[in-house]
């Protein structure tokens, strides 16, 4: 999973949570403070009733308090019944009018004969501590709320009131306006879900930005573009960040610029003793082979014989043009990495190309008794390409190829050339691919990979002749670094003990 | 060979030269030396050599200036510029080519090739007859 769908889930994941718990919690209060006013307001209300009730008792007027009931129960059709009671438990007035001057039992008023459900004990009345309740009971098969007051007057009880409501009408009218809230809440936590999504896509953005931008000029680095850098105008820690990254692309190109000017130095310094010594060495092999031709082979110089002393005199020169060989390679590949590689171009006739290569090993080969041929698949005609780089990369692949070939092997180099799709006529052919096939030992799966890669030689060597024939570890580097230049790509296939296959590719370019 | 011809060598390493000499002496060259490329071009005004034999790089005046300025008073005919040169990559030697030398030849160098080459430079200028 990327950073950036981790930071969007992260974020949302953690609102998400949040609006969750509030919601909840506000929810709760919310329905709790609807039945807090519920039981305040009808507690204002059963006040007033009882004011008016003191009033209608002291006057006997019960018609104005009956009509005055009515009028309160027909506001609201949550009321079941009002009903007033004198100290006696008469009726005196009721929305029920059957009910009037009805004697209800004392202990009837304060519910506590009913079948409560539940009794909360609230301190209605400022007078009076005790028989003022709020409760949920049964009556007639409903179920109501009911409130229960006591009017007193200078410390004597002259009145009880009791209301009830109807339980399903208040439920639902709570359960409206319930619904009106999680309605509202619902559509205000879906505009701030889209906040929230686009405010962590937008976090997401910024962070993996600069993510984007390091991995970026670290994959340049690591290609060895040293001179890498990044500009991050902030200033904070990703700024510092990129000032450090800035100071480490800087140290790397002194360093790599060290290392390239070191090896350039050194090869240069050492080439030209080597170049003295080989051209003395090949000096006096030649007279010594004439000496052998002229004169006694038995000719000894304290106690080494003409012919040993050949040995030993070729013996050096080997060394010397492997040593050789290797600074020629460390040029070349210091050469390919700092990119100073310089192609001479020109149109060339790549098959003549691949028949000269093979007409070099023409000697080796048949000393090792390996059979070599070319086959032209697709013949490719002219190719705009560096001539003697080519030739020195196919030569490497070659030289390689009879090194690790027993004796009575078969090298194969095949020559094909590869087209668009649409066209198959020389116009249209993208490029050229060489193959260099042999019967040799072969590679392991494991080293496939790293073979191109400097001073990388696969430890299991094979037929191995001489000294001389040791590789330097840097013939592959160059030839990638040769086809790579050419915009071309190298690869190889092997079956371990049974050869390998070398492939290149080399981009047509057409010329106007 | 009845005619002695001159050759200069023109190489910074001493080594060099010192083959150089030994192997074109023994071929019955006339041989001189220089170090740098002022020396030079100061003996072949004075010699006139049929052949230089010239390294590329040489201190201060590099090998392919010191062959323009051959160029600029003696032809092939007069001089023949033979380059030797430690650098493998071709471009050095199209451009050797390009100043007006005549041939080229890798150091670390076979004396048989060596005198091959200085024959066959010879025969060109029309100063060698064919074998």
């Amino acid at each position: 999973m990327s950073i950036k769908l981790k930071i969007i889930l992260l974020i949302n994941i953690a609102f998400c949570l949040a609006i969750i718990f509030i919601s909840y919690t506000s929810i709760k209060f919310f329905r709790q403070s609807l039945e807090q006013s519920f039981i305040s307001n009808n507690v204002n209300v059963i006040k007033d009733i009882a004011r008016l009730g003191k009033q209608a008792i002291s006057l006997g007027e019960y018609e104005e308090l009956n009509n005055a009931i009515a009028v309160l129960r027909s506001l609201d059709s949550a009321i079941y019944y009002v009903a007033i009671l004198d100290a006696q438990g008469k009726v005196i007035a009721h929305t029920d009018k059957a009910m009037i001057n009805k004697i209800l039992p004392s202990k009837s008023v304060f519910g506590v004969f009913h079948d409560s459900l539940e009794i909360i004990k609230l301190e209605i009345s400022d007078d009076l501590k005790a028989k003022d309740q709020f409760f949920v009971n049964m009556e007639n098969g409903l179920k109501l709320y009911t409130f229960t007051y006591q009017s007193t007057l200078k410390g004597e009880r002259i009145a009880f009131i009791r209301m009830g409501f109807l339980d399903d009408v208040i439920v639902l009218r709570m359960n409206k306006t319930h619904d009106i809230f999680t309605r509202n809440l619902a559509y205000k936590i879906f505009y701030v879900l889209i906040a929230i999504v686009l405010f962590s896509i937008y976090i997401s953005i910024i962070f993996t930005r600069y993510i984007n931008v390091f991995s970026k000029a670290l994959k340049l680095l690591g290609d060895g573009k040293f001179g890498t850098k990044i500009t991050v105008a902030s200033k904070d820690e990703i700024g510092s960040l990129s000032a450090d990254f800035n100071k480490m692309a800087t140290r790397l190109r002194e360093i790599d610029y060290l290392k390239e000017e070191f090896i350039s130095n050194v090869t240069h310094e050492l080439r030209s003793p080597l170049g003295a010594i080989e051209s003395y060495l090949n000096y006096m092999i030649d007279e010594d082979l004439e000496n052998m031709i002229d004169k006694d082979e038995k000719l000894t110089v304290k106690g080494i014989n003409l012919s040993e002393r050949h040995e030993y005199l070729n013996r050096m020169r080997s060394n010397t043009r492997r040593l050789r060989k290797f600074i020629n390679n460390l040029l070349d590949v210091s050469k390919i990495e700092s990119g100073n590689i310089h192609l001479d171009k020109k149109m060339v006739n790549i098959f003549n190309l691949v028949a000269e290569v093979k007409d070099l090993f023409y000697m080796q080969a048949k000393h090792k008794s390996i059979e070599m041929k070319i086959i032209v698949e697709e013949s490719a005609g002219y190719i705009y390409i560096d001539e003697d780089k080519i030739k020195q990369l196919l030569t490497n692949l070659v030289n390689n190829a009879i090194k690790f070939t027993g004796k009575g092997g078969e090298i194969t180099i095949i020559l094909s050339a590869l087209f668009h799709a649409e066209d198959r006529t020389k116009n249209f052919m993208h490029s050229i691919q060489i193959a260099v096939v042999d019967t040799g030992i072969g590679l392991e799966e494991k080293n496939l990979e790293q073979i191109f890669d400097k001073f990388e030689q696969v430890k299991n060597k094979g037929p191995i002749q001489d000294n001389f024939d040791k590789g330097t570890g840097l013939g592959l580097a160059v030839a990638k670094g040769i086809v790579e230049a050419h915009g071309g790509k190298i690869w190889v296939q092997s079956i371990f003990g049974k050869g390998s296959t070398f492939y290149f590719t080399l981009p047509s370019v057409i010329i106007e | 060979m009845s005619k002695k011809y001159k050759i200069l060598v023109v190489d910074d390493e001493q080594d060099f030269v010192d083959l150089i000499r030994i192997v074109l002496e023994k071929a019955s060259y006339q041989v001189f030396s220089a170090s740098n490329g002022e020396h030079c071009l100061e003996i072949v005004r004075v010699e006139k050599p049929d052949l230089v034999v010239l390294d590329l790089n040489l201190p201060n005046m590099d090998g392919h200036e010191v062959c323009r300025k051959i160029r600029e008073k003696f032809s092939f005919k007069d001089i023949a510029v033979l380059m030797l040169t430690v650098r493998t990559l071709e471009h050095d030697f199209v451009s050797g080519f390009g100043c007006g030398s005549d041939d080229y030849m890798g150091k670390p160098f076979e004396p048989k090739e060596l005198l091959a080459r200085i024959k066959n430079l010879l025969r060109q200028a029309g100063k060698l007859a064919v074998e």
